[in-house]
């Protein structure tokens, strides 16, 4: 019977369609100040739901449109949006000349702020914004690495160059010594659980961790907001220090339904690999350092490529489809992507298959409800890496190349070669099965209520859930299998809720007084919990599960983070004639982590804009199209300060013969609160020549207080640390961003270059005493945090080959004992940045960004076993260098083992400055015309090139690492750490 | 209409606010606040079991400073890649090395337990005097041989000054309560050190039971024989024979302890051979690269890290069981070498003295042959030759399938030493005494495998362990070993 009904409807139409001569509209879009026609511009007809693109000669038709009265709206990236009301009589063909407005400040762009949006013209503090269409083809599991170079006041390392590991976000550099540095990510309003989740067998911290944003779907965002100063900031209180990433999802709009559809697939290969020796100069390295037999002739070994036999080029897919569309009352957007990445390690694989449906919904002309879903599964096929005995690279790089992989029957040689720990890292790959298995949902239902035209009230429920399996089987008769196997498994599982409520009022007053009110509430609760398992004694290397074996070692269940935070907050807004813009804002924080006496906490900030060009008197003065001054002042705070730090506590597991114990594991800090920031910001925004030139400059410092410090205690007190509020440090910088607009015409040039410049110092510490990190990195007050603290390097001795050092007198000694240690050099780089060349013309766009960082140091801890001829490892090609007679004059010193000339020194710190071509871009839009024909609207391919240079003295294999993952006083260390990703990729993106 | 808005906005903010409840309320779920643990028995039990869990670290008796006096000693060869070892093992110490900081957290770990326990155990409600007296205790002898171990690593032997006013390591004897001056203590001069460890271990003595009536309590916590024997094994050190005479027969008289006939008490646990043995279990030690099989057996059970020496393989007879069963060539083959002149010869050659691929051998600190030769050893000191000496020797080689020696075989007191001495370094071999036995004696050390055989001379700075870097810059009261 309904079918009948919509047969019926269907034809009607149809009919009454065929009743009413048909008229069409078209046209041509251009540049309002230069003239060029506009190629790729939508054009929408509103009401009608229909759309198209402008095509080469940038003109549009839309044919068989019925007579009446339409608002044709023209949106182009980089222009103001267009809307003109038209009247089509009946059989009328219009033909329009539509000239739009350059924005190429994107003044009228929407910014998406803490708990809202606004006009980017009437921001008050420092916010960059990234599209997400600029940056979803780059080809990395995790969003945070599309942001590298891309806006000024982000820093962006990764921490090795295996899929799904973590990334080291830095906004204005440190802030923070042990509370943290990672910015707070807040997705569609819910502050997210971004940390590691992975475990390991051993326990072993060195090994790249992972990272929770690779659960979020690169082509599902819509824009990257990163909140800098702390006008921007100060809103979300005790957790906003480190700045605030705001990602926003795509939502549905109305139109007609769009499909797209776009797949990449990208090769890479590792930057660089170990240059290590071959079997006969290891043979023969080793025997002038006296642990080889003198007899053996080096010749008369072969060489086996171990470092060959661990890497492959790796191969990365990703296929992405979604539907975007909705009529006046109900929008929506669903998105489905398979990622697949195979790193140049072999066995290495990370996959992610994710979907997300956002739809919203107009209930009445006063409710609005919503709701936003994305599940994400992934798997990580781990491989070890940087120190383990099983890591791939370093044990391939380190095992004895005389010893072969494989037996001469085929199978594998498991035997230790004689003194070297290392595995045979292909049976460790091959055989033995490391996975990590997340799942993820993160979703939330919002109601928004109109009880007036100024008034919103919204309320927002959210829940991130996460969820972790973590399986290791070390197989029998090799290395960590040991002789029957061994298993490993550990779940995880993060439980993180979050309700807001906010009402937001708007108002104007006779025209010049824009008002804007937001107050609201916001409660929090995060919980982690973990299980884990471990045993040995397997019946066969064909049971999987640690149920089979015969003897646990481990189960564990414990709480890992439990926390809940209550909050406060509201933010008013004064425009006055757009001329004066007044903002201020204030957030009080109550946390379960903070020290009875101290609960709660207050967070207030307030701005200042003046746009200059709004003024009479500028009116005929230079060729500003905007000209801005901002200022702003803040307090943020930092509550990563462990969930129950400030309590004096006893831990359990301190067993012993097989019964329970206790031990003391904490003294008491009942003061404790979160660490403290206060900003200063002062920025100009100018726009130039037609907006052809656009600069915006920020100056800012930024001294924090209160710093969570543990206080080093001698550790004949059977603690070696204690938690206190006491350290200072500041940071101090300049960001610059200039975009210029170099050629218009049909042939375009754009150029986008930023630079950022920050200086930090350590001003107060305990009793003023260094904290000591990661490979002599320690924070010192009068020092940039992260300095390393080592003797001087004074290379070798011509008449012996042995290592000197700078003694405490000045002068050259082989006693290391006697060397002078001195700050040589800090981790953080003094400056950063990234220039972006864009060449257009028609369908073609060539696009480079270059990413720079200068100034800092890395300890190359890797050195000290490359270089290391007193052991058994293998070693780099750089120790043929060795001095070997009297009068030799190098930095190597002679094969022996007697002296040793790799303890720290600065003979291992190197400067990490690097240049890089990160990304190369080509790609071709198809015309229009041609589209249509297939029912297309928009059909673009390209290729691209990642990390396809780098030009810097580094001598380890990237300069772009983190050993230590995301650790502050251990990010200028590599130890074996894999090196990024060198990638070419070929792609479409594709829609109708 | 303008109710219905109304309502909508109440069921929004109030569903806001009914989450919010208790969300500041949250307690830590695997730690409990300091008053918490002393308030029952079952508390403060565990706290003494946490204690102890201190002992077993792999730098305490757990591993480190056992297995390195070997190799310090000339018993072994270290050829592990752990460059901190290496430089043990090669007297090549520097300042900051990670293992030598080790040993010294681990041992002050256990000392801040024992204090903790020494403070409040006497304050739990509702438990008899006897049981409060065990842990207090406890708690006595385990801050009595955790500074024994560190006055033996860190300060020259006792004896090395005739005074014994050289510096030992600091002496703490309060539960640290938070930082402050007060945590900044001076090394006492070993003379005090020693006074402060037998003043802990007769307290000890004179309140723990002879036996809690359960294997792993008896061989793994103190009783009346475990402390009497660490009493022995203290007093030896300091030239005191009667005394450590007279403490090793207390143990020796006891039913509790017996010479085992064979030497399988290496694979069983808590036999009447053991008299205090860290009481390891499958969990004590994953990753943990001390354990004593994972450094002394080859792969698949262990990284294969320790061979005999050349000297100490030489020391034993052919026909000495202690070297046909406790030994292997490579995992399990027994075609060992006789006398060899290389130490390559013994690169495949490893003891059986600990085994378990898991780990989980218990470590033997103190059994009844250390007694017995204690004894003999300090009887020969007093009384020249003598015939209780000789039997307590006898019995050692017996159970090695070695003759018998008579009195007259001895013709001098020295000849009796000397014997007694090299029968202690073959049977106590890889259980952490040679070392110690040879600077105790005020002796140098000889055939460091780690050396290519040379020697080290006593006395000289490189015999003890540099003070961690790291106190030295916390502690402005510590002051460092001369050469370092």
């Amino acid at each position: 019977m309904k079918n009948v009904i919509l047969v019926l409807i269907l034809s009607l139409s149809f009919g009454l369609s065929q009743a009413f001569a048909q008229g069409s509209i078209s046209g041509q879009v251009a540049d309002s100040k230069t003239d060029e026609t506009l190629i790729g511009a939508t054009v929408q007809i509103d009401e009608l739901g229909l759309g198209t693109a402008t095509d080469a000669d940038g003109r549009f038709h839309f044919p068989d449109v019925a007579a009446g009265t339409y608002t044709l709206s023209i949106t182009f990236v980089g222009y103001r949006d267009h809307e003109m009301e038209i009247t089509l009589a009946e059989g009328e063909d219009l033909d329009l000349n539509i000239e739009v407005e350059p924005d190429f400040l994107g003044l009228d762009e929407v910014v998406v702020v803490a708990y809202g949006e606004m006009d980017r013209r009437d921001l008050t503090g420092s916010v960059a914004s990234v599209s997400g269409a600029d940056v979803e083809t780059v080809p990395v599991s995790n969003i945070e690495s599309m942001l590298s170079g891309r806006t000024s006041g982000v820093q962006v390392t990764q921490s090795a160059g295996l899929p799904g590991g973590e990334v080291t976000v830095r906004i204005r550099g440190n802030a923070s010594i042990g509370a943290g540095n990672q910015p707070l990510y807040v997705v569609d309003g819910i502050p997210i659980y971004t940390g590691d989740t992975a475990g390991s067998l051993a326990g072993n911290a060195d090994e790249h961790t992972t990272s929770a944003l690779a659960d979020l779907n690169p082509s599902d965002i819509e824009s990257i907001e990163v909140l800098k100063d702390a006008s921007a900031t100060a809103i979300y209180g005790s957790r906003a220090a480190n700045g605030v990433v705001l990602i926003t999802t795509k939502q549905g709009r109305h139109q007609d339904t769009e499909v797209s559809v776009s797949h990449y697939t990208a090769w890479s290969q590792p930057n660089e690999v170990y240059d290590v020796l071959d079997a006969p100069q290891y043979i023969q390295i080793r025997q002038e350092a006296g642990t080889w037999d003198p007899t053996d002739d080096p010749a008369a070994h072969t060489t086996h490529e171990w470092v060959d036999a661990v890497t492959r080029t790796g191969m990365t897919q990703n296929f992405d489809m979604s539907l975007r569309g909705g009529d006046e009352t109900t929008r929506f957007y669903i998105g489905g992507t398979f990622f697949d990445q195979q790193s140049y390690l072999i066995t290495n694989e990370f996959e992610r298959a994710s979907g997300r449906i956002n739809v919203d919904h107009d209930a009445s002309d006063w409710l609005s409800i919503g709701a936003n879903l994305q599940m994400t599964r992934g798997t990580n096929v781990r491989v070890g890496s940087d120190n383990l005995v099983q890591g791939l690279l370093t044990s391939a790089a380190l095992q004895s190349p005389n010893h072969p992989i494989f037996l001469e029957d085929g199978s594998y040689n498991l035997a230790a070669a004689p003194g070297n720990i290392a595995q045979n890292v292909v049976f460790v790959a091959r055989e033995n099965d490391r996975q990590l298995q997340t799942l993820r949902t993160i979703g939330s239902i919002k109601a928004e209520i109109r009880p007036s035209d100024n008034l919103l009230i919204s309320s927002n429920w959210g829940l991130d859930y996460l969820s972790t399996d973590d399986y290791t089987r070390y197989m029998a008769g090799h290395g960590d299998g040991g002789a029957d196997g061994a298993g490993f498994n550990q779940k995880r599982s993060v439980y993180n809720w979050i309700s807001t409520t906010t009402a937001n009022y708007r108002t104007t007053i006779d025209e010049v007084h824009r008002l804007t009110l937001l107050g609201g509430m916001e409660f929090q609760q995060l919980r982690r919990d973990h299980l884990s398992v471990a045993a040995t004694d397997f019946p066969s290397n064909l049971f999987p599960n640690v149920a089979s074996a015969a003897n646990p070692t481990l189960t564990s269940s414990s709480l890992e983070e439990l926390w809940g935070i209550e909050s406060y907050f509201s933010r008013a807004t004064y425009n006055y004639d757009e001329r004066y813009i007044l903002e201020g804002s204030a957030r009080v924080d109550g946390s379960s982590r903070f020290g009875d006496e101290n609960r709660f906490g207050f967070f207030p900030a307030g701005s200042v804009a003046w746009r200059l060009t709004e003024e009479e008197f500028m009116q005929n003065v230079g060729h500003f199209d905007e000209l801005r001054l901002r200022l702003s002042y803040g307090i943020t705070g930092n509550d990563n300060i462990g969930d129950f730090a400030s309590r004096p506590l006893w831990e359990s597991g301190a067993n012993y013969g097989g019964q329970p114990g206790l031990a003391p594991d904490q003294l008491e800090s009942p003061e404790l609160r979160w660490e403290s920031a206060a900003q200063v910001d002062m920025g100009i925004d100018m726009a130039m020549f037609g907006e052809r030139v656009s600069l915006s400059v920020d100056l800012y410092r930024q001294d924090i207080s209160d710093m969570i410090l543990n206080v080093q205690l001698p550790a004949s007190s059977g603690f070696t640390s204690v938690t206190e509020n006491v350290g200072e440090m500041y940071n101090q910088g300049l960001e610059i961003d200039l975009s210029t607009h170099n050629i218009a015409g049909s042939f375009n040039w754009f150029t986008d270059f930023n630079i950022s410049f920050n200086r930090n110092e350590v001003t107060q510490l305990v009793d003023d005493d260094p904290i000591l990190g990661i490979a002599n990195q320690r924070a010192a007050v009068g020092q940039p945090l992260g300095s390393f603290y080592l003797p001087e390097w004074h290379g070798v001795n011509p008449d012996n080959g042995e290592p000197l050092w700078i003694g405490e007198d000045g002068n050259p000694t082989s006693n290391y004992g006697e060397a002078e240690w001195d700050y040589r050099g800090s981790a953080m780089p003094t400056s950063y940045g990234g220039l972006t060349n864009t060449f257009t013309y028609q369908g073609w766009e060539f696009s480079t960004l270059l990413q720079f960082v200068y100034g800092n140091s890395i300890y190359w801890s890797s050195g000290t076993f490359l270089w290391d001829t007193r052991t058994a490892f293998n070693k780099s090609t750089d120790v043929l260098d060795r001095w070997q007679q009297p009068g030799d004059v190098t930095d190597m010193p002679a094969a022996m083992t007697q002296a040793n000339p790799n303890q720290p020194s600065t003979r291992f710190l190197k400067d990490g400055s690097y240049l890089r071509v990160r990304d190369v871009t080509l790609s071709y839009d198809l015309p229009t015309d041609l589209l249509t024909q297939f029912g297309l609207r928009h059909l673009q391919i390209y290729v691209q090139g990642t990390n396809l240079m780098t030009f810097t003295e580094y001598p380890g294999l990237d300069p772009e690492v983190g050993n230590q993952g995301t650790a502050t006083l251990g990010q200028g260390t590599d130890f074996f750490t894999p090196p990024q990703m060198r990638t070419i990729q070929v792609g479409f993106n594709m829609s109708f | 209409m303008k109710t219905l808005k109304f309502f909508s906005i109440l069921v929004a903010i109030s569903l806001t606010v009914f989450t919010a409840c208790d969300v500041l309320d949250v307690d830590p779920e695997q730690e409990i606040p300091t008053e918490l643990v002393f308030d029952d028995a079952n508390g403060a039990e565990t706290a003494v079991t946490g204690m102890y869990e201190a002992v077993s670290f792999g730098n305490s008796y757990g591993g480190f400073p056992l297995i390195a006096a070997d190799f310090r000693g000339g018993n072994s060869h270290f050829v592990g890649s752990f460059v901190t070892w290496q430089d043990a093992a090669a007297f090549n110490v520097s300042i900051t090395n990670g293992t030598v900081q080790g040993v010294w957290n681990a041992n002050y770990t256990a000392i801040n337990r024992a204090n903790n326990i020494i403070a409040s155990a006497p304050n739990v409600p509702d438990v008899s005097q006897d049981q409060i007296d065990e842990w207090v205790g406890n708690g006595h002898f385990v801050r009595a041989i955790s500074h024994f171990n560190l006055v033996r690593w860190f300060g020259q032997p006792y004896g090395y000054t005739a005074d014994n006013s050289h510096p030992g390591v600091p002496l703490v004897l309060e539960p640290t309560e938070g930082p402050g001056e007060q945590n900044n203590i001076p090394r006492s001069s070993v003379a005090e050190v020693y006074n402060q460890i037998i003043s802990d271990l007769e307290t000890a003595l004179a309140n723990v039971p002879d036996s809690y009536g359960a294997s792993v309590l008896d061989r793994g916590r103190a009783t009346t024989g475990s402390v009497s024997a660490f009493l022995s094994r203290v007093y030896l050190h300091m030239g005191e024979w009667q005394l450590a005479a007279d403490y090793a027969s207390d143990v020796l008289n006891s039913d509790m302890y017996q010479l085992q006939g064979s030497y399988e008490f290496f694979d069983n646990e808590n036999t009447a051979e053991d008299i205090f043995a860290i009481q390891m279990t499958t969990e004590s030690n994953p990753g943990t690269n001390a354990a004593f099989s994972a450094m002394h057996r080859p792969s698949p059970v262990g990284r294969g890290d320790i061979n005999p020496s050349v000297d100490l393989w030489n020391a034993y007879e052919n026909e000495d069981l202690r070297k046909t069963q406790l030994y292997s060539v490579g995992a399990d083959g027994t075609d060992l070498p006789e006398e060899v002149t290389q130490q390559s010869e013994l690169n495949n050659v490893w003891t059986l003295r600990y085994t378990s691929g898991n780990y989980d051998d218990n470590v033997h600190v103190i059994r009844v042959a250390e007694m017995m030769l204690t004894r003999a050893e300090a009887l020969a000191e007093l009384n020249g030759i003598n015939q209780e000496s000789v039997d307590l020797l006898n019995q050692i080689r017996n159970r090695a399938g070695l003759d018998s020696y008579a009195t007259a075989d001895f013709a001098s007191g020295q000849e009796l030493m000397d014997a007694i001495l090299h029968e202690r370094r073959l049977e106590l071999a890889h259980e952490g005494h040679y070392y110690f036995d040879r600077t105790r004696r005020g002796l140098g050390l000889d055939g460091i495998a780690n050396l290519g055989g040379d020697s080290i001379d006593f006395g000289v700075n490189e015999i003890v362990l540099p003070i961690p870097n790291r106190e030295m810059e916390l502690n402005p009261e510590l002051e460092q070993n001369p050469g370092y």
